[in-house]
């Protein structure tokens, strides 16, 4: 006898004389009463010789073959089931691998590729239409193969289903035949007729069963085989409760047996695999580039519709995604926040720019959103709000836009190149501004009174006149004394400086004048009594240069220190100021300063002052707004509003319409000037910058997809390998020619036993020098 | 008990093996034919993502390097275009200072201005130079040309109507190169230092700063003149009169001479006319009545009064006691604030927003001076041409100076390109190791793996005939 | 690519030809992990013990070799100034100039015999260990027993599922 080398001894052998010895006890004492089956423990070692005692006992002999046979078939059965489990994931998941064509070039990542090429070529010279063109039919490119991609999971999913129909069609052929197997069986050895090929046959449906479903199996005492899915019969003693595949609630197949409303878990065989390709993987994969194409679509088009096309704006704007909600009403008193649309509109700000086309004179004004208070409605509002703007919803529930004739709007962007709307700071009308900052806590009743250039007015303010009076905006009170009769009269007029209320004549010249008598509200709005103001003969003209190259949106207040001449006076100075009141810049603009110099405020803007006079003294003052991102709050793209990319998933991603039939309304211009290229840079960063959406940047997420498709394919691989092998070790030992001596069978088994164990062993060092091995490596 | 054949065992094991083998085989095929060593994600996982990875960066890269090639030609033709004017400058320069050495007739210095003319009109058509369809020198406002020629005023004025701001272009993850020029900052200067005139007329800077770009003319008149009705005299009926503020005249009764101020003495003809013309040293003029002259002393201070104009027909009167009258320009915008007190006499000015003046009004501006000839007084006219060849002496340091930029810009572009190239080789080298296959080892592999398929299926065929003979005997 | 000093010289040629020996090593040990696969799947108990015997003599200088390969680490941990513990062969190549590019391709060999046989072995155990059920199941069912698996607790079997 073979020593093995790393382990094995005498005693091995011995412990295997003891086993011999104690089954001939057991069998041969097995008619004696009382009689206790003796355990064996393989490790104590009791000198005894072996025995033939159980040679030419043909009974017997069969016995233990039969049940090695049948322990031997039941792990076959199982671990069948494992493989053909694994091997169909494998192949469903090989044919998803094949679709996206990586690494190789004709991925969707060679398109990303193309489509950032041809954004950067066009960034490089944004009006030649060639350029454009190439630019659209890269993104489209791009878009099929999204679309494509998704497909190809839709048909791997129909197929699924045809294959999982296919397969419980099989399971209740192969049921029915075994039930008819297991009566013949029953007929045959309750007459005492040996069945043994009817066994065999049995047994290759129920490895062929196996293959399909991972089954249990109970043998009856009159040997038929009884068979059950999870617990529920399949092939009972007296019929078959048939296997079928029905939709459920959410229109996933689920596993039915009997047409009980019950779902069948099923997670082996071919079966099982198929469900769980259909439950896990594609699920997976397909959210993965649903969640890829919508951070597409929301990244793009949030530089897009804030950019410009080449016409400078806008006559006419339809967006694409239509407001939820049967009727109109219903819609138009919607939250914003849950009106069904696609991408989610955050709290924020939009920007809205609007160009006489005439003058070229640009308008910049803009209002607050807040999701969770604002309706459609209000929405519109504050869009008509808008001068010279107007906005409703089609009957479809889409947001359509309109400039009044001669005018045309944006969403850049913009530097006002014009911040000094009203010429509220050195403008020819007389003008005393309010120290404090809106929101104004007045009251019900509260009054305030001015001396105008053609006689004097106090104005009331009531709580009706009011959103919330203790909180009233300046553009509030600023209507309530534009539409008094009383201040008009007296040739008064007020406007709303950002969020501060400045009082002016309503005419200019050095013979107007105004004053502030009295009133309650005074040191609410921050006026003082007796605060007197002239107009001027010249009115300063202020003009903004540069581009804003912060990345937070700011707003700016200049405020003259003391009175002068700009240009003139010793030490004259502007301050800027933000909201808060923390300084940004002080600008000299007295003696020594020549009038229309430009000055730098900061982060790339500059402002020149034209000659005239200031008077910080009386509160004048203007408002900039320093723009980096004009829809903080997304509700362009949320409405797709001006969009580059329609749709919101991999399915449905496509380029815009108006874009297909006239590239040259790509919205480039991140500025509103025709010759920047704002949009696209901004377009152009996606392709390495990290996305707040997926963590990553586009192509890096594509990549971890596809590399997450790869790991999952290759670890199945190896698995079904294993598997694989398994059962070919299995069926090899099944096919063995022994047994005919059954002291050969059992020393072979035990035998067999401690090589397992010393290879075990084996395994179990070259695992450790190997894993050290792998530390070094 | 029925008997389990071996063969079916061994076929299983043998065909299990055929079946990897075969697999290898093709799988070394496939590498060696496509060069690719991972053909599948499942083939390495982690390759494909770090592979992939590389690709998307190398294509950010030769995006950026697309950029850079496809904007040289534009920084080129910019260079080009600007060498050209700034030889045209060169050209103007000289033949001013030939028109300013006095020995030119007129005849020739018409033809000097006609030759100012054209280089004017060569300039203006640079500054308005497109490449494609987007223009030069427009800053971002790219689809209008920069430069409109508006011809207001009294001095002819070239409007920019481009802006300041830069069209840039990507070149790299966090940089950008700038590929225009806004044409005002070229041309012109856009930052205006001071106020400077010709001083004719005794007109200076005011109180309060002035406001404005380019060129503007002050066109001074007299309207009346006081202290004149002295010892029978009258101020003449002709023409002519451009004293103002005060002018002492003395008439010597004696030897019959009258003498303007400082300026010579005149005798006074016989009979005496009824419009006398008396200069100033200065050069401003009276002319008086001298008919009724009763032919004594007189002694007497003149006073002139008049009245500004920018355009030389509108005229609005002035104050010559203040030392702050506001003078503004309607067609232009542009405004002074001027101090009269010291203004002697009736005249013309050359105003200059020294600093805010672009080249193409500096050189049309001395066209039309020199055509205007002598009515200037050759001292002044010397006056207004220093002044404007100072603002073209500024212009020509202007261009140059966007020559500099632009050569600056231009090696910048080409250092990125290297810098682009050899990323971009560099990544693609990265890729390559991961994902190509090392071709040698691919068809030993390939060879070996053919030779295992021969040999496994040889092995498989002679343990079948074994199998096969055991069965039968 | 920086100069090699001789020392390193000496030390990382010890280095190459123990990682030549290492793969060479695994390349046989690979051998024998297939054909245990193999005798187990047939089955043939002497042909497992056979392969058993044959590795015995082979693994016997395992032990040594391993202390070889510390050996070598320490030196060059001492040569260079730091822990050997930190070092690997990816950052010996890295240092070592001109010997580096070898040093990585047997790197990469080993690497990639190491993973192969740490497939095989998987095979093995899990085949070892689902033959070893089913005979202990027969065992058990002969002698009417619930024996424990005296074997469970010792060594790592890995599992065939993935």
């Amino acid at each position: 006898m073979a020593t093995l080398g790393l382990d094995i001894g005498l005693r091995g052998l011995r412990a295997a004389q003891t086993a011999l010895d104690t089954v001939g006890h057991n069998i041969s004492n097995a008619n004696t009463p009382g009689y206790t089956r003796q355990r064996v423990d393989l490790d104590t070692s009791h000198p005894t010789r072996m025995r033939g005692l159980l040679q030419g006992t043909g009974v017997e002999t069969d016995g233990i073959r039969r049940i090695t046979d049948a322990l031997l078939n039941k792990r076959i059965r199982s671990q069948v089931s494992v493989y053909q489990g694994l091997d169909v994931q494998l192949q469903g998941m090989s044919r998803i691998e094949d679709m996206l064509s990586e690494p190789g070039g004709n991925g969707l990542g060679a398109l990303f590729d193309g489509f950032f090429s041809s954004v950067a070529g066009l960034s490089a010279n944004p009006g030649d239409s060639v350029l454009r063109n190439s630019m659209v039919q890269s993104a489209s490119s791009m878009t099929d193969e999204f679309q494509h991609l998704s497909t190809e999971i839709s048909d791997a999913r129909s197929q699924n289903l045809q294959e999982l129909q296919y397969r419980t069609g099989e399971v209740n052929r192969l049921a029915n035949s075994i039930l008819n197997l297991n009566q013949e069986i029953a007929q045959a050895e309750a007459s005492q007729v040996p069945a043994n090929d009817l066994r065999d046959r049995r047994e290759q449906e129920l490895r062929s069963l196996s293959e399909q479903v991972d089954v249990s199996f109970t043998e009856q005492g009159n040997g038929a085989i009884l068979v059950s899915v999870s617990g529920r019969v399949l092939v009972g003693s007296q019929r078959v409760h048939e296997l079928s595949v029905e939709s459920n609630p959410q229109g996933e197949p689920e596993l039915r047996i009997d047409g009980s409303n019950v779902p069948v878990q099923v997670s082996g065989g071919q079966v099982g695999g198929l469900l769980r390709f259909r439950q896990e993987f594609l699920p997976t994969l397909e959210a993965k580039l649903d969640k890829l194409a919508r951070n597409m679509i929301l990244e793009v088009n949030r530089a897009h519709s804030t950019g410009t096309p080449e016409s400078g704006g806008f006559t006419l704007l339809s967006g694409t995604q239509p407001v939820a909600g049967a009727n109109t009403n219903e819609r138009l008193a919607q939250l914003v926040r849950s009106a069904g649309l696609p991408f989610d509109v955050q709290e924020g700000r939009l920007y809205v720019n609007m160009t006489n086309a005439a003058t070229g004179e640009v308008r910049v004004d803009s209002f607050a959103i807040d999701p969770n208070n604002m309706t459609v409605q209000g929405l519109l509002q504050s869009l008509n709000g808008v001068e010279h703007m107007n906005a409703g919803l089609d009957s479809l529930g889409r947001l359509n836009l309109t400039a009044d004739s001669g005018y045309r709007f944006d969403f850049s962007a913009r530097l006002d190149s014009n911040p000094n709307d009203y010429s509220t700071l050195g403008g020819g009308r007389a003008t005393i501004g309010t120290a404090a900052h809106g929101p104004y806590g007045l009251s019900n009743g509260g009054t305030l009174s001015l001396q105008g250039p053609l006689g004097s007015s106090t104005v009331t303010f009531q709580s009706s006149d009011f959103a919330d009076i203790q909180n009233a905006s300046a553009q509030e009170i600023a209507d309530v004394i534009n539409s008094d009769a009383g201040m008009n009269s007296s040739g008064l007029r007020a406007v709303a400086v950002g969020d501060r209320l400045v009082l002016q004549s309503q005419n200019e010249g050095s013979s107007e004048s105004i004053a502030v008598m009295g009133g309650s509200m005074l040191s609410a709005l921050g006026l003082s009594a007796g605060t007197l103001a002239g107009g001027n003969d010249n009115s300063v003209q202020v003009e903004a240069f540069g581009r804003y190259t912060g990345s937070e949106n700011r707003t700016l207040y200049y405020e003259p220190v003391g009175d002068g001449v700009i240009g003139t006076t010793p030490g004259l100075q502007i301050r800027v100021v933000s909201a808060d009141g923390s300084p940004v810049a002080v600008l000299d603009v007295g003696e020594g300063y020549v009038p229309g110099t430009r000055l730098s405020v900061g982060e790339g803007v500059e402002v020149s002052f034209g000659y005239g006079e200031l008077s910080g003294s009386t509160g004048e003052t203007f408002k900039q707004d320093w723009i980096a991102d004009s829809d903080s709050s997304d509700v362009l793209v949320a409405f797709g509003v001006n969009s580059f990319f329609d749709g919101d998933s991999a399915g449905t991603i496509e380029v815009s319409q108006a874009l297909q039939s006239d590239p040259n309304r790509i919205s480039y211009s991140g500025s509103g000037a025709s010759g920047d290229n704002g949009a696209l840079r901004r377009i152009l960063t996606l392709q390495q910058a990290s996305v707040d959406g997926l963590g990553a940047s586009l192509g890096d997420y594509y990549g971890q997809v596809v590399g997450d498709v790869g790991f999952r394919i290759s670890t199945t691989q190896s698995a079904t390998a294993v598997a694989e092998s398994l059962v070919q070790s299995l069926d090899a030992r099944r096919e063995e020619v022994s047994g005919v001596n059954v002291d050969e069978e059992l020393v072979n088994m035990v035998r067999f036993e401690q090589a397992y164990t010393a290879s075990a062993r084996y395994i179990q060092t070259v695992q450790q020098l190997n894993d050290t091995i792998l530390s070094i490596i | 008990m029925s008997l389990r054949p071996t063969q079916s065992s061994n076929y299983d094991l043998v065909a299990a093996g055929i079946k990897r083998n075969l697999l290898a085989l093709v799988r070394a095929q496939e590498q060696v034919s496509s060069g690719q060593r991972i053909l599948r994600p499942s083939d390495d996982a982690v390759g494909t993502s770090r592979g992939m990875s590389l690709t998307r960066q190398r294509a950010n890269v030769d995006a950026h390097l697309s950029s850079v090639t496809s904007i040289q030609p534009v920084l080129a033709t910019s260079t080009t275009e600007l060498e050209n004017a700034s030889g045209l400058l060169t050209e103007a320069r000289a033949l001013v200072l030939q028109a300013m050495n006095g020995t030119l007739s007129d005849t020739d210095r018409a033809t000097v201005a006609d030759q100012l003319d054209q280089i004017a009109e060569s300039l203006f058509a640079i500054g308005n130079t497109k490449f494609g369809d987007r223009y030069l020198f427009a800053g971002s406002e790219t689809s209008k040309p920069p430069f409109v020629d508006q011809r207001r005023g009294v001095e002819g004025y070239v409007q920019y109507q481009g802006d300041t701001n830069q069209q840039q272009v990507a070149i790299g993850r966090d940089s950008t190169v700038d590929i225009n020029l806004p044409g005002n900052q070229v041309f012109g200067g856009d930052q205006y230092r001071a106020t400077a005139y010709t001083g004719q007329t005794g007109i200076a800077n005011g109180d309060d700063a002035n406001y404005g770009k380019g060129y503007m003319r002050l066109f001074l008149r007299t309207d009346t003149v006081t202290g004149a009705n002295v010892g029978g005299l009258a101020m003449g009926t002709a023409g002519g009169t451009s004293i103002l503020g005060s002018h002492v005249l003395q008439v010597n009764g004696a030897d019959g001479t009258a003498q303007l101020g400082t300026g010579p003495t005149k005798l006074i003809p016989t009979p005496p006319p009824a419009n006398f013309t008396l200069v100033d040293e200065d050069g401003s003029v009276a002319v008086l009545d001298f008919s009724g002259w009763t032919g004594g002393f007189v002694t007497t201070t003149l006073v002139g009064e008049g009245s500004i104009s920018t355009d030389g027909t509108t005229y609005n009167p002035f104050d010559r006691n203040s030392t702050n009258i506001q003078v503004t320009d309607p067609s232009t915008g542009n405004m002074l604030h001027v101090d009269g007190t010291g203004v002697h006499r009736a005249g013309s000015e050359l105003v200059v927003f020294q600093g805010a003046t672009n080249v193409f009004d500096t050189i049309r501006g001395i066209a039309s001076d020199l055509r205007s000839g002598d009515s200037l007084g050759a001292s002044s006219q010397t006056t207004n041409l220093n002044l404007r060849l100072d603002e073209l002496t500024q212009g020509q340091d202007r261009l140059l100076n966007s020559l500099g930029k632009l050569g600056a810009r231009y090696e910048r572009l080409n250092s990125s390109e290297t810098r682009l190239r050899d990323l971009s080789t560099q990544l693609a080298g990265l890729k390559s190791e991961v994902m190509d296959v090392d071709l040698a080892s691919a068809v030993l592999e390939l060879q070996q793996a053919e030779q295992t398929l021969q040999l496994t299926q040889a092995t498989g065929a002679r343990l079948m005939q074994q199998s096969l003979l055991n069965y039968l005997g | 690519m920086s100069a090699v000093l001789p020392q390193e010289h000496a030390v990382l040629n010890h280095l190459m030809v123990w990682l030549r020996e290492e793969v060479d090593q695994q390349v046989r040990r690979k051998r024998a992990l297939t054909d245990l696969c193999t005798a187990m799947s047939q089955p043939d108990p002497q042909g497992c013990e056979a392969v058993l015997e044959r590795v015995h003599q082979e693994e016997s200088r395992s032990r040594a070799r391993e202390t070889k390969m510390r050996t070598i680490f320490q030196a060059l941990g001492k040569l260079w100034g730091v822990s050997p513990k930190v070092l690997t062969l990816r950052s010996i190549a890295e240092r070592a100039g001109s010997l580096g590019a070898e040093i990585l391709e047997l790197r990469e060999a080993l690497e990639s015999i190491v993973r192969e046989v740490g497939m095989e072995a998987k095979k093995v155990s899990a085949t070892a260990r689902i033959h070893r059920s089913v005979i202990l199941e027969v065992l058990n069912t002969l002698f009417d027993s619930a024996a424990g698996d005296p074997m469970e607790e010792q060594g790592r079997l890995l599992d065939a599922e993935a």
